[in-house]
């Protein structure tokens, strides 16, 4: 009798477990479903980085993205910067795998060198800010293991809405996290807030998404992104210009041997 | 006249997005010498320089053509040799979506080593810049690149030749004996040779090759002495060579390697070497370790000198990542044979916006008077230099 009641826990147990892997997935799923189609993007950011004393210093860098168009590769990034002036005309190039590592160069404009670089460093920071690396890669579901945990009010601005709540893991090696957890918009799938735990488990960094908005009918953009890091007491405030969607990105721009003649 | 000036720089800056671009770096570079010069006794103790480097770039959006022009003003407190105007790069190229065209003076870069640049053999190195050959003068040429989809062939036709410059004799960095104004082209060697190069560079997934071959004037002397003087000789060379590396997460592996033909009997140089990234500090600072050996088989009776012959170099290399972007490299080159080396510190990091503060250390240990470089052992320096950018 014993046996079958605690039979009976365990499969309620895992029941309970794989429901809500499944529909920690299935909101993955809906998430990356609603955002494919999109081909190529352009946008022009600038990165506001604030130190805990109140000091601000600004980057302006243009990006461009290619979707992916193989299912086992991911999407193509390319990220000029025009400011800081010392660094002008750097350029970052990412090619994102979803198994195996990315490949990444740099252009180093006054030495008119490429480098393809390690890309191993994916917890370090992106241009002295607080974001990192991995914080800036594609969204692919197999970068992490996803577990349902609520459903709540969303936070921030979207107080009127519900959200799921889902706690990621990264699958990949050399993250600075050992997990994650999304707050995504229960009616159109875009995550509203990120808190990002460290290796210790303690909560390290919030980000906050805002001022989205809809193109071509269909992909959501958010055109505020706040990462605030709770530890250091330094933020890092992206603001986007509009996206262009409409523009035929020039797919032979992602390849390293170009990267010279980009202006 | 603010104003007015301010109103054109605005207009700069509105152009500058479709059509045009203009930078402008300004600086000062203040040396410090701690030690008394091999070859005079009251030779200075400092030198102070400013340079200006201004770059246009044209690139009307309804033409395929595009123009650049970058340039280098140097004026120097104590070297006349560094009061120079230097046109880096004077071009107009067509660009198509596969190949490209550049005709005019350019800067290239081949190579994926640290240590020596042994493959790239386009531009004549400028040691009047600084001493570590990796400021070139511009180099007359007819560029042709083709694109494939990874991979790039390249071919170079160079129509006229830059004999090396070189500081004044007697000051700092200049070589033992002062150089004839006038250079030896035996043979076919002349500076209206018209040289050829080619590159065909390969990607295999996490592997690069390049190949290249050269003909023409060898950017190398070889020194001979004349009358208490140096007189440089530049030969036709062939010139095979081979660059790959390999890149995997936190380690890439780098070898370039060159087949000389031309003075005396041919001969191979090599560097071979690693960059492995180390798991960051505080989750922030970026650690490179370099290691890199370097091998050479010339006869320097008859090949142009190299101090790169038997040597280890070691370094660390620090990137702080904060908001100034501070670097660190530290490191050393040490010849096997004889325990004669050199040691490297650069660090660099913005201030202001735009403005950079740089400091290089160089210091020369175990310099004996039969080494090819031996003038060299008590230019130990640090150069302080701050630059602004507009």
């Amino acid at each position: 009798m014993k046996k079958i009641f605690y039979s009976y826990l365990l499969t309620i147990f895992f029941f309970n477990l794989s429901y809500a892997d499944q529909k920690g997935i299935d909101i993955a799923k809906e998430t990356v479903k609603r955002n494919t189609g999109w081909v190529g993007s352009e946008v022009v950011f600038q990165m506001i980085l604030k130190n805990a004393s109140g000091g601000v210093a600004e980057r302006k860098i243009r990006s461009m993205a290619l979707e992916n168009d193989k299912p086992n590769e991911g999407d193509k990034s390319l990220s000029i910067f025009d400011t800081p002036a010392d660094v002008e005309g750097t350029i970052f190039l990412s090619h994102t795998k979803i198994k195996k590592p990315d490949d990444q160069w740099l252009f180093l404009p006054a030495l008119k060198r490429v480098k393809r670089i390690s890309s191993s460093n994916k917890s370090g920071p992106f241009m002295g800010s607080e974001y990192a690396y991995e914080d800036l890669l594609s969204f692919e579901i197999d970068r992490f293991t996803h577990t349902f945990l609520r459903e709540e009010k969303c936070p921030g601005s979207f107080k009127d809405v519900d959200c799921f709540v889902v706690e990621q893991t990264p699958t990949y090696e050399n993250s600075g996290y050992t997990r994650r957890i999304v707050w995504t918009h229960k009616n159109d799938y875009i995550a509203v807030y990120i808190d990002y735990y460290d290796r210790k488990n303690s909560l390290l960094k919030s980000l906050t998404f805002d001022n989205y908005k809809l193109y071509k009918n269909k992909f959501w953009r958010a055109h505020e992104l706040n990462m605030v890091n709770h530890q250091t007491k330094k933020s890092t405030l992206i603001v986007y210009e509009a996206y262009n969607f409409d523009a035929a990105i020039d797919k032979s721009l992602f390849n390293a041997n170009k990267l010279k003649r980009i202006r | 006249m603010q104003f007015f000036l301010f109103i054109f720089f605005l207009s700069l800056n509105v152009f500058a997005e479709n059509d045009f671009s203009f930078k402008t770096e300004l600086g000062v570079d203040y040396r410090i010498f701690p030690e008394k010069s091999t070859r005079h006794p009251n030779d200075q103790k400092s030198q102070f320089s400013g340079y200006l480097k201004p770059e246009l770039e044209l690139f009307p959006s309804d033409s395929k053509f595009e123009y650049k022009f970058s340039g280098l003003l140097r004026n120097d407190s104590s070297d006349d040799a560094r009061d120079y105007f230097e046109i880096k790069e004077l071009f107009v190229q067509y660009v198509d979506d596969k190949f490209d065209l550049t005709i005019g003076s350019i800067q290239n870069f081949w190579g994926v080593t640290e240590s020596a640049h042994i493959v790239d053999i386009i531009n004549q190195k400028d040691f009047r810049e600084d001493l570590d050959g990796e400021k070139k003068l511009g180099q007359p040429s007819v560029r042709y690149r083709r694109y494939f989809d990874m991979d790039l062939f390249s071919f170079y036709i160079m129509p006229y030749f830059r004999e090396r410059p070189s500081s004044t004799f007697n000051k700092r960095f200049s070589s033992a004996l002062p150089v004839n104004s006038s250079s030896l082209f035996p043979g076919s060697a002349s500076k209206n040779h018209i040289d050829f190069s080619t590159r065909f560079q390969k990607n295999l997934g996490n592997n690069d090759i390049g190949l290249i071959f050269f003909r023409g004037n060898s950017r190398d002397p070889i020194v001979t002495i004349e009358n208490f003087n140096i007189v440089n000789t530049y030969k036709i060379i062939n010139l095979i060579g081979l660059d790959y590396q390999y890149t995997s997460e936190d380690l890439l592996i780098k070898l370039e390697t060159t087949n000389t033909n031309g003075f005396g009997k041919s001969y191979n140089s090599t560097v071979f070497g690693f960059e492995k990234l180390l798991p960051s500090i505080f989750n922030r600072i970026e650690v490179n370790t370099l290691l890199e050996f370097q091998f050479d088989d010339r006869n320097i009776s008859e090949a142009p000198a190299t101090s790169l012959d038997d040597d280890i170099f070691f370094g660390f290399r620090f990137n702080l990542n904060d908001i100034n972007d501070t670097q660190f490299l530290i490191g050393s080159n040490i010849d096997t044979n004889d325990t004669s080396s050199f040691s490297i510190l650069e660090g660099s990091r913005r201030f202001l916006d735009s403005y950079k503060l740089s400091l290089t250390y160089r210091g020369f240990n175990n310099y004996n008077n039969d080494q090819p470089f031996y003038f060299l052992k008590n230019d130990d320096h640090i150069n302080l230099n701050i630059s602004k950018f507009f």
